[in-house]
Parts: structure tokens; C-alpha cells; sequence
């Protein structure tokens, strides 16, 4: 007869489930509400959302402290793991789903806030993004990432036009393949290894010496096509313009930083040790990856005339900018990675919620898509503060250097010199200089054309006053970063530097 | 591994974007010929009629309910969950309070999913005209 | 013959395999999802082989779990391609095409 086991709670480090949970009570309490009294103002649910999150927040934040004290926190059978990263990302998940759930509070109706599950789902999804941070469980990591995934399809596809659907059904199936190619690359590694935890991995495989290396590099091929769908690395991007078209403006700027501060995560924890242990082939191929990432991504966005698509392009140049530093390795250039990603979260938010802001229900004659550089065109003399704002935010993407992301830029390229990757500074530097040109196009088209007649009165239609206010937040942020940057730098170097990567 | 050393840092600038044009040339090219040659060509419509024994196939008269699909993917969901009950159920005498525990809190978000689901009226059958 | 760990293994390379043919080749949405099912699948038969050839039953715990996820996969699959269907009264990738450049 078998002893029944007994677990002691203590030992179970309950707390390490607390801001995910946290986020889940959340969700789980709107729809209750909904249940009980259905037909309730969207600005209660939101409210409600918000509230959760700054709860979220708030236990992030104390982890923070915990972690500086005592280290890495491990609860739930090993299998939760709070490290500096994981807390750091969540604080970036954390952060920018609560600049991006006010949006829904548009002066327009829209379909899909007036249900209540929307929230739900938003805040399930932020659950997911927080469950696959925090942990270096294979499990784990599969369960957040298709918990993420879904709840983001039905969110697309919520907005009700006949496009947002289409992009929901590419999404998801290129989904449904990434997450086949997921499982199938982390089966192969349990098959050398015998284990589903990338530290004993790592260890076992570090034990034997690499022995069966073949399998581990047709594993990483499998893990590098997965989280090239989820981060939309060139040759695995071909859905992403077309999804960030369909979906609404909001939501197209949460999916350009959210789920993929979530997927560097993992990739780091993944492809890290491999990267560090000298396995040639995996720096080879990631190297290609980067490279042609940022300039295929580049030429394209040069040629769009749709400035969603174009902005959907220069995210993917973006994200392959920070893969460098996945490549690159070390303390300083994973710093760096949060830092640009925490700067570039503020720039895009407000590049998005311009767009979000002059949303139109219906093309005028002529128009080919919804944001056409056309649209914006002369717009410094109907709208000056606007178009400042907006050009504000695109020299910030362009990196010119007062605002926001030229710090983020130089410290990355700052740290591809110092750990000897010459070429690859110097290459990231000229994909900065020709993203440059498609920036200032939008630029140009708005300081020195003459407005078009018609498109003017969609300016701004969308607004309201907490619109307004993010639009204020972000341009803040883009604007003062400066003396934010060092700060911020003392904070994630001393997270990323004592957990280890 | 060696970072790239090259005499010439530009050389190397150049010989990378002269490899990045080749990877997406070759992406493209590659792209293009494998859905040519795998995509489904459906050109002869007689082959992929369905076979009735010769007598010329009739349309489906009534076409099944879209109902029928809310049914089966609320039936799909719940049923899944049994996965994880089974191992429990096995291991029970093994698992004590701890493990009972987690499956009742299990089974009360499975309900909260149901009563949501219920209330939503999702299980009624609407008339269909 | 004795069946060995390296069968199984083949078998899920094999259906893995179909499945990936199947993605990239169906235009029907329903085939489609069919073909990430199999995708799926196959990973779960390898998971179950090897956890049994290296008795730990963690790998047995990855299979439930993609059984459970490949439901929710599907739910919200059918769910996309009822309002697909719907809206259009079609279920072919082909009609997808509104977006381009």
C-alpha cells in the first residue's frame, strides 16, 4: 500500500502564482458581473481591468523587491520561476496592457466592446503572456503561449468587418502550425534529454558533451520556425502585414510589442545556453535570421503606400533589430534588449492609437486602404498639434537622437561593438538609417504637401478624452526618455545581471 | 565560433546584404514553387463529384445546421477536461487532500465555464426557420 | 520484430510529416484544421513512446496537455469558421485575398 504524499503548502510558494491569478480573478469577475447584470457601460469594464492590472502591478513590483533580496523565486514544483527577466517582462506586459485597454474608450461605438468577454479575454491573455515569462517548464511555456494565442485570435476577430475575420483565420492558422512545430522541437529535446525543464536540459546536455547535436539542431530549426511565426522573423512574417491590417489600429499596436516582448523571453531562456556553449551552426543560422530580417522587412515597408502595413513592416525590422541581441548574448546586450523594447513600447503605442484615433468607418472615393499617406497629407495645417505628435513618433521610430528609441538603438549597437560583432553593428546601424527614409515619407507627406480635401474630417474623429491622454502619456515618454534612460539602465541590468543571462 | 573577420568591415556590410538579397530571392522562389507544385488543382470537376453509382448527384436538400457545430465544440471542450481527471482518478488513494483539492478547484472553473455558458444560452436549441 | 522505441518514433516523423503536407496544401478550412490535428497527434505519440522508453511521465503529462489545447485549438477554429461561413458561405482559403501588398 502506497503512502499517500503529503505536500506541505509552504513549500508550494503559492506567491508565485499570485499576479497571474490575479489577472485570471480579474477576468473570471467580469464576466460574473456580466452575468449578474448584463448591458453595463464598456468604462465599468475597463475600469475593472485596469484595477486588476495595478493589483498585477503591485505584486510584480514586490516580487522585484523579493528577488533583489533573496534571488530567484521557485514555487508550484519547480515549475514556476521568478526571475529578473520574468518579472521584468511581466512588468512589461503588465504595463502595456494597461496603456492599451483604455483605447476601448473611443468616442465611436464599436462592436466588440460592447461585450464584456472582450475584457475577459484581454485579461486571460495577459495571464497567458505571464504564465509563458514565468517559467522554463516546456509545459508551461505551451500552455501560455496557446492560452495567449487563442484569446488573441478571438480578439481580432472580434472587430466586426469582413477583413478582421480574414485576419483572424490567417493568424490562426499559421498559429496552429507554429504551436504543432512547438510541440514537435520540445519533443525532440525531451527525447535526448528526458527532461521538460530547459535548465536540466541544458545541464544534460552540457553532461554528454553535446553528443547528440544533430537532434539538437533539428530541434532548434523546429523552436526557431516556431517562435520565428510568434515573433515574425523573414521567411515566417508572411502574416503579419496582413493581420495588422485587418485587426483594429488598437490592437495591431499591442500585438507589434506584447506578445513578443513574451517570445523573446522564452527564446532567450532557449536559445541562450545553446548560443553561449559555442554551437556554431545555431549562431549561423540565427545571424541570417537577423540580418535578413531587418533589411527584407525594410525594403518592403519602403514600397508600401498604407501606413498600418508600413508601420506592420517596420515592427518586424524592429523585432529582428532586437533578435541581435539574443544572437550577441551578453549581460549587456539582453539590457539592452528591455531597454529598447520598453522604449519602443511607448513610440508605437502612440504611433497605433494616432491611427486608432482617425479611424474611419467608411473609404471616400478613391482610397485604396484605410491609412493611406495620402490621409495625412497637409495635415500640419488642418491639425498642427496632431501632426507633430504623429511626427514626433515617427522620428523616435527612425531613431533620431533626442527621442526615445535612439537610446535603446545606440545601446544595442553599443554592445554588438563591445562583444566584438562589428559587421553586425554596422549593418543594424544602415538598416536604422534606411528605415529612416519611409519614416520621414509619412513626414514629408504631412509638413510639406497640401492637405487633400475630404480626408480631413476624419481627423481626430475617433477621440476621446482618455485618447487623448495616452497619446499625452506616450509623447511624454518618447519625449523625456532621455532622462529616463539611465535610471532605467541601472534597474534592468541589475535584474538581467542577477538572473543570470 | 570566430565572429567574422573580415579585413574590411564594409566588405563584410557588402557581402551580407548581397546574401540577404539571395535569401529572399531564393524565400520567394522557394515559396512560389513549392505551393505551385503542392497546391490542390481542382480542374476536372467530374473526378471530385461524388459518386452516386451512376445516377447524377443530387444537391443535399436541407443543409445541416451551423447549431450542430456549437453543440459538438461545447461537447469537444468539456469532454477534453476528462484528460486530466483521469490521472487523478487513478492515483487518488496516492494523491490525498492535496490532489483533491486541486481537482475540485479544477471542476469549479470547468462549472464557472458552464454556468457562464448556460446563461448565455448557448445550449438552447434556437428554431431554425 | 520487436517494436521498438525507434518505430514509434518513425511513425510520428511520418504522420508529423502528412500533417505539414496537409497544412500547406489543403485550401479547404476544415482540411486545414484536420491537418494541424495530425500535426499534433503525431508529436503525442512520440511523447508517449518516450516517456515510457525512459519511464518518466513527464512527457505523458505534455500529451494531455496538447490533447487539451488541440480541443481549444479546434473550438475556436469551428468558432472562426462558422462566422467564415456565414459571412461568405464559403470555406476556402482562396477567398481569402482581400489584403494584399
Amino acid at each position: 500500500m502506497l503512502e499517500p504524499i503529503h505536500v506541505a503548502l509552504g513549500s508550494l510558494n503559492i506567491a508565485t502564482l499570485a499576479p497571474m491569478l490575479i489577472a485570471i480573478v480579474g477576468a473570471l469577475s467580469i464576466l460574473i458581473i456580466d452575468l449578474a447584470k448584463g448591458g453595463l457601460h464598456k468604462s465599468l469594464y475597463v475600469m475593472i481591468a485596469l484595477l486588476f492590472l495595478l493589483l498585477d502591478l503591485g505584486a510584480l513590483v514586490d516580487f522585484g523587491g523579493v528577488f533583489l533580496k533573496n534571488g530567484t523565486i521557485l514555487g508550484f514544483f519547480d515549475v514556476m520561476l521568478m526571475d529578473g527577466i520574468a518579472i521584468l517582462s511581466q512588468i512589461i506586459i503588465v504595463v502595456g496592457s494597461m496603456l492599451f485597454i483604455p483605447l476601448a474608450l473611443t468616442s465611436k461605438r464599436f462592436h466588440e466592446y460592447d461585450y464584456p468577454e472582450y475584457f475577459a479575454l484581454f485579461m486571460f491573455m495577459i495571464a497567458g503572456f505571464q504564465f509563458m515569462v514565468a517559467t522554463d517548464n516546456l509545459i508551461m511555456i505551451f500552455i501560455g503561449l496557446e492560452t495567449a494565442s487563442l484569446a488573441l485570435y478571438t480578439l481580432i476577430a472580434l472587430h466586426n468587418r469582413s477583413k478582421s475575420f480574414e485576419a483572424a483565420v490567417k493568424y490562426f492558422t499559421m498559429g496552429a502550425l507554429a504551436a504543432g512545430f512547438y510541440a514537435f522541437g520540445s519533443m525532440i529535446l525531451y527525447a535526448i534529454s528526458g527532461s521538460v525543464e530547459i535548465n536540466q536540459i541544458a545541464t544534460i546536455m552540457a553532461e554528454d558533451h553535446y553528443r547528440n547535436i544533430g537532434y539538437v539542431l533539428l530541434s532548434m530549426a523546429f523552436m526557431i520556425a516556431a517562435f520565428g511565426f510568434k515573433l515574425s522573423m523573414v521567411p515566417f512574417h508572411t502574416w503579419t502585414p496582413d493581420v495588422y491590417e485587418g485587426s483594429s489600429a488598437a490592437l495591431a499596436g499591442y500585438m507589434s510589442i506584447v506578445p513578443k516582448i513574451a517570445a523573446f523571453v522564452v527564446a532567450m531562456r532557449l536559445f541562450e545556453f545553446l548560443v553561449h556553449s559555442g554551437v556554431a551552426w545555431l549562431q549561423v543560422i540565427l545571424y541570417i535570421g537577423v540580418v535578413v530580417t531587418m533589411t527584407a522587412s525594410n525594403i518592403w515597408a519602403l514600397v508600401q503606400s498604407d501606413v498600418k502595413r508600413m508601420l506592420a513592416y517596420s515592427s518586424i525590422s524592429h523585432a529582428g533589430f532586437v533578435m541581435a541581441a539574443i544572437l550577441i548574448g551578453t549581460t549587456q546586450s539582453n539590457t539592452g534588449l528591455f531597454l529598447y523594447w520598453a522604449l519602443f513600447s511607448f513610440t508605437n503605442l502612440g504611433a497605433f492609437t494616432m491611427l486608432w484615433v482617425n479611424r474611419q468607418k467608411n473609404l471616400i472615393a478613391g482610397q485604396s486602404s484605410d491609412h493611406p499617406y495620402e490621409k495625412f497629407s497637409g495635415m500640419v495645417k488642418t491639425m498642427p498639434m496632431a501632426a507633430v505628435m504623429m511626427g514626433l513618433f515617427m522620428l523616435s521610430l527612425a531613431g533620431i537622437p533626442p527621442f526615445g528609441l535612439f537610446w535603446g538603438k545606440m545601446y544595442l549597437i553599443g554592445s554588438a561593438v563591445s562583444s566584438g560583432y562589428t559587421v553586425l553593428a554596422l549593418i543594424m546601424a544602415l538598416n536604422s538609417a534606411i528605415a529612416g527614409y519611409y519614416y520621414l515619407k509619412l513626414i514629408v507627406f504631412m509638413f510639406m504637401k497640401e492637405p487633400i480635401v475630404g480626408y480631413d474630417q476624419y481627423y481626430f474623429m475617433n477621440a476621446s478624452l482618455s485618447l487623448k491622454t495616452i497619446i499625452g502619456i506616450a509623447a511624454v515618454g518618447t519625449i523625456f526618455a532621455v532622462f529616463a534612460v539611465n535610471p532605467l539602465l541601472k534597474v534592468i541590468t541589475l535584474f538581467v545581471y542577477n538572473s543570470g543571462y | 565560433m570566430e565572429h567574422y573577420n573580415v579585413a574590411n568591415p564594409y566588405f563584410g556590410v557588402f557581402v551580407l546584404f548581397v546574401l540577404t538579397f539571395g535569401a529572399f530571392y531564393a524565400t520567394t522562389v522557394i515559396a512560389r514553387l513549392a505551393s505551385r507544385a503542392l497546391a490542390a488543382k481542382d480542374t476536372e470537376k467530374i473526378k471530385l463529384t461524388v459518386y452516386e453509382c451512376g445516377p447524377e448527384v443530387t444537391k443535399q436538400p436541407n443543409r445541416i445546421s451551423t447549431q450542430f457545430y456549437l453543440f459538438a465544440l461545447l461537447f469537444l471542450l468539456f469532454d477534453v477536461e476528462i484528460v486530466f481527471m483521469f490521472p487523478w482518478a487513478i492515483d487518488f488513494k496516492l494523491l490525498g487532500w492535496f490532489g483533491f483539492a486541486e481537482m475540485m478547484m479544477f471542476i469549479l472553473l470547468l462549472a464557472i465555464g458552464f454556468v457562464y455558458a448556460w446563461k448565455k444560452g448557448a445550449l438552447e436549441w434556437h428554431n431554425i426557420k | 520484430m520487436a517494436i521498438t522505441l525507434t518505430h514509434y518514433l518513425v511513425l510520428a516523423s511520418v504522420l508529423f510529416v502528412i500533417g505539414l503536407i496537409g497544412v500547406m496544401r489543403r485550401k479547404n478550412l476544415l482540411m486545414l484544421f484536420f491537418a494541424t490535428e495530425i500535426l499534433l497527434n503525431a508529436t503525442n505519440i512520440a511523447f508517449a513512446a518516450i516517456s515510457h522508453y525512459i519511464g518518466d511521465l513527464s512527457g505523458q503529462m505534455f500529451a494531455f496537455f496538447i490533447i487539451a489545447i488541440a480541443a481549444s485549438e479546434v473550438a475556436i477554429g469551428l468558432g472562426l469558421l462558422i462566422v467564415w461561413y456565414k459571412r461568405t458561405g464559403k470555406i476556402d482559403l482562396d477567398q481569402m485575398n482581400s489584403m494584399r501588398g
